[in-house]
């Protein structure tokens, strides 16, 4: 992904859905983080084509895993941050945090895979997206962006298990 | 990328891609909490292993499209 076409990205899909959740929730605020979102996006890109044994640079990556890369990128930098967020004789527990960054992640690399199939085939540009159900006692995105607030304080994200779990939910469609 | 050349090709712009994705799914902007008291998150995955319906998979093909 060049730095225009990331430019175009973070204008119209980061900066849109963190301006969503500043103005659906109090005390929280958002640093402009485009060129660290960048560089980390590049980092985990490449390091995916290291693991993966993608050589050939004239053969892109799959779609899923751009959105796998970017996911890491977005949780990593952090660009929404809580003003309220305090440690008070140790008080602070996994359960005073909140997911907003691994929302903000999921939302914009979930966009970014939406805008490529749409891409790809303009009978999908009215279609709604709904992602699959559960069969447990929370919805896909409260468990994948909690799945990920945990494996992030883990040190655990796999940026080629991200790649997989966005090509099942490629299939689902 | 490669979604560049798809857009062109359909004359559409990438902002309006981008606005068409971000209108394509109902987003919740209300934040979740971390974890539970524990940070294990018993609660909310408690018997979900118990209740995937293993009988699915999924054939791993080609993806046509890169980006």
């Amino acid at each position: 992904m060049r730095r225009d076409d990331f430019n175009d990205f973070y204008e119209n899909t980061i900066k849109r859905h963190a301006q969503l959740f500043l103005e659906n929730n109090k005390g929280y605020n958002f640093h402009e983080s485009a060129d660290r979102i960048y560089e980390e996006y590049l980092n985990q890109k490449t390091l995916m084509r290291l693991v993966l044994e993608k050589n050939n640079i004239n053969q892109l990556l799959d779609r899923h895993k751009v959105c796998a890369a970017m996911t890491v990128a977005i949780l990593k930098c952090r660009p929404i941050t809580c003003e309220s967020i305090n440690d008070v004789d140790g008080s602070f527990k996994l359960s005073d945090a909140c997911t907003v960054n691994e929302q903000l992640a999921f939302y914009c690399s979930w966009s970014l895979m939406i805008g490529f199939i749409q891409a790809s085939s303009a009978s999908t540009e009215k279609k709604k997206f709904v992602l699959p159900p559960t069969t447990h006692n929370d919805n896909f995105v409260n468990t994948f962006t909690r799945s990920l607030f945990v494996a992030n304080v883990q040190n655990s994200l796999s940026p080629e298990l991200l790649a997989n779990i966005y090509f099942t939910l490629l299939c689902h469609f | 990328m490669k979604i560049l050349n798809l857009i062109k090709k359909d004359n559409r712009d990438k902002c309006t891609i981008y606005q068409n994705a971000n209108n394509s799914f109902d987003f919740d902007y209300s934040v979740q909490s971390g974890a539970d008291d524990n940070g294990k998150d018993e609660p909310l995955f408690k018997n979900a292993n118990k209740n995937i319906d293993m009988s699915v998979t999924y054939e791993m093909k080609e993806v046509d499209y890169y980006a």
